[in-house]
């Protein structure tokens, strides 16, 4: 923790300082004191000073002028009773001057004695007071003298008159002489004002000077004080205040005077402190919520996660990597990697690569994804891909291996490569399939007219039977090649699984080894299937032969039925075509030598075979699984030599309904009407047009789609049917026959076809016909087809 | 503290200015106390003994004192107004009564105004005292008042209409001038036949007796007066007089409370003046409770019969004591107090008549006496 003192930049104080509202009232009132005194300075010394001198000045001015016109209004007084008493012995008195004479001197006289009155002995003009109170006294005595006269002269005493006069010039002088005097005194005194002002500004002056003096001096003082005080602790503050910001919560700030300053480092510890704990709340909120996600991340994963440190000892194990290994959390955690899932010969190379780590902090396998093989608890192998990150946490470096079991990847990519395979094959098959179904179908036909000729003695029609009978089965083997390719003319039909494969087994115990031990496991269920019921039958029997073939030596032989329910995600391993639900699931499992993983990848393969040669063909398993995916279901083998061999076929349950008996009708059929039959092959033209007439119809023949079009067009209703072979040159059967049905919807249309392509433009096209031929065929086959579409 | 005793009040009118005598052993004490602002009459008897032993009567809790103030002779206005200071300055003096004359009670009355103490004024008729302020109680009608007595007694009393007036230059002759005047232009009757002034001085050498013979001669001639009011005060009353009755025997002269003549005896006054000579004065003893109260208390003091400023100066102590009981020993209770006679209160009942300061002095009776009955 960071602690920073707030309160001052130096040393602690050792007693208890001003708090800061007291520094700053002291520094304001130390200032405001300081100024005062400037002020009072200015009030007391000077202020007074100043304005006494224009009071005084006036004052004294003013008693000054005051006593000059009387003494010179009373020196006109007795200049005019001088006047007077001169031509008092030829002239008549004046009265009324007299009068104003008295008025005069009596005026004078009052305004002496308030002047008198307002004379108060003190202050600066006590000099100046004792002269006018003297000269008002000598004053006085002289206007009484003039009063005298004025009153001598009125009462026409001449001679008293001047006497007085005497007395009162010589009165008068001493009035003037004071007055000169009294002069003096008022210029002194204002002088003495002045100059006392002058002395009391330059002393006030000088105090001032020495004043601010002292104040610059204590200048530093203060400043240093308000620094320590004030200044450096708000600088501390601040300095906390943004390391806060900056995200630093340690800082913590230490009062040292319990003050403003103080409570507020108080306050801002506290907040650093929740601070602090909010975000130790959210660090371990996040790494908790980082836990838990990492953990659901970890239980989410498809991959195996693993961490390891850098002597390989693990110290994450995922659920994935507990379900792909087999070791648990527990026993996984802290072992070594190579002891758990490492094989025996990659355990050097593991240790290797650590070790390199650990000398140059990298190594060739990180940052990369790596196909290698790793093993189970069980000690079994399996492919995976790993890639491997390093962590560095909390000054460790470890390793997060994401651990991808490719077994099934392997197996789809195998199943795809065997798919591809089989459609390769498969459009292989197709084609010599179908050119030789057309070879066979003239054979047959020729067969049939020589078997069926009257005319033809007994040899010839034998031969032309025992034609016919190898002609089947060459039909039979071209029929297993469209099977192979699933391009073969299945039927659609509700079969009884059980019903079925009781009656293989029934036809399959009569040849089978007695040393072989043969088992219906078959459950009461309802075990229903849609599909081609001779396909289906050929499937297993060729299963339960194989299984005895793999018994040389006896064993057993098991055959189960039940009915089980598969999810999206075994379909989708299995199949692309197969929809999760119900499955009839039927299982031919044998004791026999059993199948290397060689031979388990390649038995569905055409023409495959461990077989010695001449024993057989290659093409069983190969039909069994074109059976199957025909039927959107699913085949699998599981296998391992000496352990024997157990096939799984699952094809969806059919709630339909159960099977139903059909006896099958070989009769031939004849009838009546007109037949335009097209095919390229002429020999196939020839001898179905041949046997059509023998069933007794009119048959117009065409080339090709096209030639049958035009007939059509030329007259809609030359015939009653239309048979079009399915692929033609120039125009296929189906383009024929969407033309035919512009011209005349009504008319019917059978396709004449080799083989039946699901995933050629054969298949939507058939719906454009009323019916099918299948090539090869038999008469009575084709007297069906007929019959049926051909009106009587 | 030695300049400092109990005095007695000087009498300016009848028996000469600045008489002062000490007295020793009481000035000191605790307690509120009430200044004697007066010099001491050397060889008189003294108000402050009679005060004194009114004050001991009373009971202990409102028992006043009185605290003297002594000066070597005549005090002039410095001294009065050191005496002044020293009353302020001393907590203990809850109010002051004295200083002599209107210039040093006008002095005077300043200080004790800026200190905020009671100031009663028993003998000053100057006009400029009944603006002096809340604190200045004159116990006397100011000169104007007494001017215009002396007009009504001059018109009622003598059947006069040529009414001169001789006056001196001063507040005091002005001041008496005027109220004449003003008496005369009240009643709507003529105004004075002749106002002259004549000079404040005595005729203390042939030259003057000559200058004052002059003017007033002249003035007598101008004014034919049949009376004549003499405004002025002792120093030339005798002198104005004598002349008044050499050129116009027989004229009735009226003085106000400051005119007298100064005796001596080798110079007797004209018993042919003192016929013509009348003068006003604040108090004559009369007969009520009060007087006989005051004149028995007197007596037991003093063997001078006591005059209008004895009278004056009593009642003014006996205010005090009277304030000080019915409000206690403070200064602006005091004054409050003495404010509101003849508002509030009732007037207090003195030896010189019913006292209240609501227009100034209300209720004294002013009283004219031949200057041969006043003559000691």
């Amino acid at each position: 923790m960071n602690r920073a003192e707030i309160a001052t930049a130096g040393t602690r104080p050792s007693s208890p300082r001003l708090s800061l509202r007291q520094a700053l009232i002291l520094v304001f009132v130390g200032a405001l004191a300081y100024v005062a005194v400037v002020g009072l300075i200015l009030v007391i010394r000077v202020g007074p000073a100043t304005q006494r001198l224009p009071r005084e000045s006036t004052t004294v001015m003013n008693e000054y002028n005051q006593s000059e016109y009387r003494i010179r209004s009373v020196d006109k007084v007795q200049g005019e009773l001088q006047a007077l008493v001169g031509a008092m012995p030829t002239e008549q008195v004046d009265s009324g001057l007299l009068r104003s004479i008295r008025a005069r001197l009596q005026e004078a006289e009052e305004d002496s004695r308030t002047l008198a009155r307002m004379a108060a002995p003190s202050g600066s003009r006590t000099e100046l007071r004792s002269l006018l109170a003297y000269g008002l006294l000598r004053e006085s005595a002289w206007r009484n003298v003039l009063l005298a006269a004025a009153a001598a002269v009125e009462l026409h005493d001449a001679a008293a008159a001047r006497e007085l006069l005497n007395v009162a010039d010589l009165r008068s002088r001493p009035v003037h002489a004071l007055f000169n005097v009294e002069t003096s005194a008022v210029l002194r005194a204002v002088r003495r004002e002045e100059s006392n002002i002058a002395e009391v500004t330059a002393s006030s002056t000088r105090l001032v000077g020495l004043w601010f003096v002292g104040g610059l001096l204590l200048l530093p003082v203060v400043a240093v004080f308000v620094r320590r005080r004030v200044a450096a602790p708000l600088a501390v503050l601040d300095d906390g205040l943004a390391r806060v910001s900056a995200g630093d919560l340690s800082v913590e700030l230490e009062p040292a005077v319990p003050d403003e300053l103080g409570r507020l480092a108080l306050h801002f510890n506290r907040m650093t402190a929740v601070l602090r704990e909010r975000a130790a709340q959210e660090e371990e909120r996040t790494a908790t919520e980082s836990t838990a996600r990492t953990r659901a991340i970890l239980e989410a994963a498809l991959d195996a996660v693993v961490v390891i440190d850098e002597q390989g000892v693990v110290h994450e194990w995922s659920p994935r990597a507990v379900a792909t290994f087999g070791w648990s959390r527990d026993e996984a955690m802290g072992r070594l990697l190579a002891d758990l899932i490492i094989p025996e010969e990659s355990r050097a190379d593991h240790t290797l690569g650590l070790r390199a780590y650990g000398q140059r902090a990298t190594t060739p396998m990180l940052g990369r994804r790596v196909e290698t093989v790793a093993q189970r608890r069980d000690g079994t192998r399996l492919p995976v891909e790993l890639a491997i990150s390093p962590l560095h946490r909390q000054g460790r470096t470890e390793f997060s291996a994401f651990i991808r079991d490719l077994t099934e990847q392997h197996r789809m990519e195998s199943e795809l490569r065997q798919a591809q395979k089989m459609d390769a094959v498969g459009q292989l098959a197709a084609g010599i399939a179908h050119d030789f179904n057309n070879l066979l179908t003239g054979i047959m036909g020729y067969a049939d007219l020589m078997r069926h000729d009257e005319q033809a003695n007994a040899q010839l029609r034998e031969d032309a039977a025992a034609v016919l009978a190898a002609a089947e089965r060459g039909a039979d083997l071209a029929r297993g090649m469209l099977t192979l390719a699933r391009r073969s003319h299945a039927r659609d039909e509700s079969v009884d699984l059980t019903k079925l494969a009781q009656e293989v087994m029934d036809v399959f115990s009569r040849t089978v080894d007695r040393r072989i031990e043969v088992t219906l496991a078959l459950s009461a269920d309802a075990a229903v299937a849609r599909g081609d019921r001779s396909q289906l039958a050929n499937a297993l029997l060729n299963l339960v032969i194989n299984a005895a073939d793999a018994m040389p030596n006896g064993g057993q032989l098991t055959i189960g039925m039940r009915v089980a329910r598969l999810d999206e995600q075994f379909t989708k391993r299995h199949s692309r075509e197969a929809v999760p639900g119900e499955f009839v699931v039927l299982t031919v499992r044998d004791t026999g030598h059993g199948m290397s993983s060689d031979v388990r990848a390649r038995i569905f393969e055409p023409f495959f075979t461990t077989k010695p040669i001449g024993e057989g063909t290659g093409l069983g398993l190969s039909m069994v699984y074109g059976t199957v995916r025909s039927h959107r279901g699913i085949v699998t083998v599981d296998s391992a030599e000496g352990t024997g061999t157990t096939f799984t076929i699952y094809l969806p349950l059919d709630h339909t309904g159960a099977e139903l008996e059909i006896a099958p009708v070989r009769e031939v059929r004849t009838g009546r009407g007109r037949i335009l039959l097209a095919d390229d092959e002429a020999q196939v033209r020839d001898v179905m047009a041949r046997l059509m007439r023998r069933m007794g119809y009119a048959v117009e023949l065409a080339c090709d789609g096209e030639e049958a079009v035009e007939l059509v067009r030329a007259d809609p209703d030359r015939c009653d049917l239309v048979v079009l072979d399915g692929n033609m040159p120039r125009m296929t059967g189906p383009d024929a026959a969407r033309a035919i049905r512009a011209i005349r919807p009504g008319l019917p249309l059978v396709l004449s076809t080799g083989y039946f392509d699901a995933d050629s433009d054969e298949t939507p096209a058939a719906k454009l016909f009323d019916g099918t031929i299948a090539k090869p065929f038999d008469l009575a086959a084709l007297s069906q087809i007929l019959a049926t579409y051909v009106p009587s | 503290m030695s300049r400092f005793r109990v005095v007695f009040s000087s009498v300016r009118a009848a028996i000469g200015v600045g008489a002062v005598v000490a007295f020793s052993g009481c000035g000191d004490r605790t307690g509120p106390v009430v200044g004697h602002a007066f010099g001491v009459s050397r060889g008189g008897h003294s108000i402050v003994e009679l005060v004194r032993a009114v004050y001991d009567s009373q009971p202990t809790g409102a028992r006043l004192g009185v605290l003297t103030w002594d000066v070597p002779g005549g005090a002039n206005l410095m001294q009065e107004t050191e005496g002044a200071n020293f009353f302020a300055a001393n907590r203990n003096v809850i109010a002051v009564v004295g200083h002599n004359g209107s210039r040093n009670a006008l002095i005077a009355s300043m200080v004790y105004s800026d200190a905020h103490v009671a100031h009663l004024v028993p003998n000053a008729t100057s006009r400029r005292l009944t603006t002096a302020g809340d604190w200045t109680f004159q116990l006397v009608p100011d000169d104007s008042a007494e001017g215009a007595y002396l007009a009504s007694y001059a018109y009622d009393s003598l059947r006069a209409h040529r009414i001169a007036v001789l006056y001196v230059g001063d507040e005091y002759g002005t001041g008496l001038r005027d109220g004449v005047r003003s008496e005369l232009a009240a009643r709507g009757t003529d105004p004075p036949v002749d106002v002259t002034m004549v000079p404040n001085e005595s005729c203390y050498s042939a030259q003057a007796r000559s200058i004052q013979r002059l003017i007033v001669v002249a003035a007598l001639r101008r004014g034919q007066p049949d009376v004549v009011v003499a405004a002025t005060g002792m120093s030339n009353a005798r002198c104005l007089a004598d002349i008044i009755e050499a050129e116009r025997p027989g004229t009735p002269i009226l003085g106000a409370d400051g005119f007298g003549f100064q005796t001596a005896p080798n110079a007797p006054v004209n018993p042919a003046v003192l016929q013509q000579v009348r003068f006003v004065r604040f108090w004559q003893p009369g007969a009520d409770s009060v007087n006989r109260v005051f004149l028995d208390r007197w007596h037991r003091v003093s063997e001078r019969p006591p005059n209008d400023v004895d009278a004056l100066t009593y009642d003014g102590y006996m205010l005090l004591d009277a304030a000080v009981r019915a409000v206690g020993p403070s200064r602006l209770a005091v004054r409050t107090w003495l404010r509101s006679l003849g508002v509030t209160r009732a007037p207090f009942q003195g030896v010189t008549g019913p006292i209240s300061f609501a227009r100034g002095r209300v209720g004294l009776v002013l009283r004219m006496v031949p200057a041969q009955e006043s003559a000691p």
